[in-house]
């Protein structure tokens, strides 16, 4: 079978016309250029789709020829067969099931590859980083949202004695601030250090339900919530970036919100299991936890003029489900 | 080589043809992935081969095919190369000490190297009708293009951008060779200006809008009083609206724009080159494959690659002033792909 070719010498533009040939173990050029080589002396370019495939020689001189299918029956007739590169790229079926593997891959990485990947990272951080990350976002809190709190010496006295008993001696340390802006709250910062906001203390009704805020944040400096979160969001940006970065790069940030979502609901879920514990055991009622939470779930809604929609589908919502959570912790309190 | 004789034959023009389409690209594309996602992105080196094997062959011009040789060993090393610089330019700037600028000095040392290697890789490697392309550079100009002009853009609110781009090109076009053939760019910053003009006027108009926005969800807001949250997230998210709404517009714009002027001013000894990109075309194109790639979560992209592809070749044509058989090889010697890999992972797009 003779194929059309084009023959291009390597050393000048020019386009020579050819008959192309495979007999006798070596390929035969015919025309403008007449070339015989063995087919041991002649490279064949990948076959890419329909890209016309080439007879490239060891002079750098090539012969192209554009009727693939015509040049893959000589290869065939010949005995050649496919390199798997090839037959991968060129194959439908090869194509869906990568794309049925991709997308049961890309569901699994996201349930339980990140989630892992997270909480390794989160135990193996070096301390050091972890300080002076905590320390940095705490400078930036102190200058943009919190101011010095107004507490009595010896209201915060007490709180303070009694979250050493609360914590058990862990290490960990409360700071106290207050924010107009945040609201009654407290936040847990990477490295486990804890920020008791003027105005939760103000909320609440007594010391204990103080406490009880606090165990839930132990919780999450005890299980590195904060470092996870960070872990978790790194991750979820890079593979986001990396899979949708050149079409949009804002197309790339909405599904990193959206993700982490799901996490943190999980992260607070296990941070209330820490605190029922850690209550129990300094003789709180975990129910004291969901009586806070409620008041302060209502001051929220007023801050935000009524209830947000988001806590009502309770998917988009960071702190979500409140009543979900309420319910699970009043259960637990009266066994 | 001869051109005296050349010179007399009549212009003829050749279109640019783009040959690929989606589906047969789909399973290059598909299988690349699943095997950087299997080596850990060891992979990416040899697909990125392989796309550009791909695009290159399937793009015809006068009857011929053009072809890239990166060695995707070379291109692996360049990555690794990359990588670590980004490191170390994460490091230095996320925790701050006083090697920090010790490292954004010796990055502002090495980029504009590498800078100038990614464009000699990327010249060099690719081919057409046997001959390969070429760039002779020079060292010290690529310092006052990829190290002045970005520092000159910084401090004159990037009032100089179009000045930078001339300059790039300048630099990257006025150095290329195809084999023994120069080419020649010869757009002036003037007319670089002038096509940015409204490009600028419209991020101008952009920044106005976003002020505007903002500022008045502020103002109405009483003096001393608590800002309501939902006034001023429904202005961040307008805001954020209109700026990717009207990137959307203006990339398209800028692209039209700019892309015509330096092909339009592109030569080749005696033959040139005619761009007639348009607006409204690219601009459906890009959206729709925007729209195609978020409805399925990203499977879309081969197609959309192919569709730009195709018509940002459709739309570019050679004036040849004689024969494109005259053309002769020059001598080329290898280059290392570190440079080309880096400016990748910094995120410089430098495409022709």
């Amino acid at each position: 079978m003779t194929l059309q070719g084009i023959y291009y010498d390597g050393q000048s533009a020019r386009a020579h016309a050819v008959a192309v040939e495979l007999c006798d173990g070596h390929w035969q050029l015919h025309g403008l250029i007449e070339r015989r080589e063995p087919v041991g002396e002649v490279q064949i370019s990948e076959r890419l789709g329909s890209v016309p495939q080439r007879l490239q020689f060891r002079d750098g001189a090539y012969c192209e020829v554009a009727d693939y299918a015509g040049f893959a029956a000589v290869l065939s007739a010949a005995g050649r067969r496919d390199r798997s590169i090839e037959w991968l790229q060129n194959s439908r079926r090869v194509a869906i099931a990568a794309v049925l593997c991709l997308i049961v891959a890309a569901l699994s990485a996201y349930l339980w590859g990140l989630p892992l990947l997270a909480k390794l990272g989160a135990r193996m951080m070096p301390q050091r980083v972890v300080e002076q990350v905590s320390s940095t976002t705490l400078q930036l809190l102190d200058r943009q949202l919190l101011a010095p709190s107004e507490l009595p010496a010896a209201r915060r006295g007490r709180i303070e004695v009694a979250f050493a008993r609360l914590a058990d001696d862990d290490g960990s340390r409360l700071l106290f601030r207050s924010s107009a802006h945040i609201g009654p709250n407290a936040l847990t910062l990477p490295d486990g250090r804890i920020v008791l906001l003027d105005e939760l203390v103000v909320l609440a009704e007594d010391d204990d339900e103080v406490l009880a805020v606090l165990a839930h944040e132990l919780g999450h400096a005890h299980g590195r919530h904060g470092l996870e979160l960070l872990i978790r969001g790194a991750l979820l940006g890079f593979v986001s970036a990396w899979w949708l970065g050149d079409a949009s790069a804002l197309l790339a940030a909405a599904p990193v919100v959206l993700l982490q979502a799901r996490h943190s609901r999980e992260l607070e879920r296990q941070a209330d299991a820490y605190a029922v514990g850690r209550l129990a055991a300094v003789g709180v009622a975990p129910a004291r936890l969901a009586d806070v939470l409620e008041r302060i779930d209502a001051v929220e809604r007023e801050r935000n003029g009524g209830p947000s929609a988001a806590s009502s589908t309770g998917y988009l919502d960071s702190h979500p489900a409140t009543s979900e959570r309420i319910e699970r912790l009043r259960a637990d309190g009266s066994p | 080589m001869d051109s005296a004789s050349v010179a007399a034959v009549p212009a003829v023009e050749h279109r640019v043809a783009f040959h690929g389409s989606g589906g047969e690209y789909f399973g290059i594309w598909i299988v690349n992935l699943v095997l950087t996602i299997l080596t850990l992105g060891i992979y990416s080196a040899w697909a990125k081969v392989r796309r550009l094997k791909y695009f290159y062959g399937q793009t015809e011009l006068a009857g011929a095919r053009f072809d890239y040789h990166g060695n995707p060993r070379a291109i692996l090393v360049g990555r690794l190369i990359g990588l670590l610089l980004f490191a170390a330019y994460t490091v230095a700037t996320e925790l701050v000490s006083w090697w920090t600028p010790v490292v954004l000095v010796l990055l502002a040392v090495v980029l504009p190297w590498l800078l100038r290697n990614a464009i000699r890789f990327q010249l060099h490697n690719s081919s057409y009708r046997g001959i390969r392309f070429a760039f002779d550079g020079r060292r010290a100009p690529a310092y006052v293009v990829f190290l002045l002009h970005p520092l000159l853009m910084l401090v004159t609110f990037y009032l100089t951008a179009p000045l930078f781009h001339q300059r790039v090109k300048r630099y990257q076009l006025g150095n290329a060779r195809f084999g023994a053939t120069a080419v020649q760019f010869h757009a002036g910053v003037g007319q670089f200006y002038r096509a940015y003009v409204p490009v600028m006027l419209l991020i101008l108009g952009l920044f106005v809008i976003v002020i505007g926005t903002i500022g008045a969800a502020v103002s109405g807001v009483e003096p001393g009083a608590e800002p309501d949250p939902r006034v001023i997230g429904g202005a961040a998210l307008t805001s954020v609206l209109v700026i990717f709404g009207g990137l959307l517009v203006i990339g398209p714009i800028w692209l039209v724009r700019t892309q015509n002027l330096i092909w339009n001013h592109t030569s080749l000894g005696e033959h040139r080159f005619v761009s007639t990109l348009r607006v409204w075309p690219l601009l459906w194109i890009q959206l729709s494959n925007l729209v195609g790639i978020m409805l399925t979560f990203g499977l879309f992209m081969p197609w959309a690659a192919v569709r730009m592809a195709r018509y940002r070749a459709q739309n570019v044509r050679l004036i040849a002033a004689g024969e494109i058989d005259a053309f002769v090889a020059g001598t080329g010697a290898e280059v290392t792909a570190a440079g080309e890999e880096t400016a990748e992972i910094f995120d410089f797009d430098i495409g022709l």
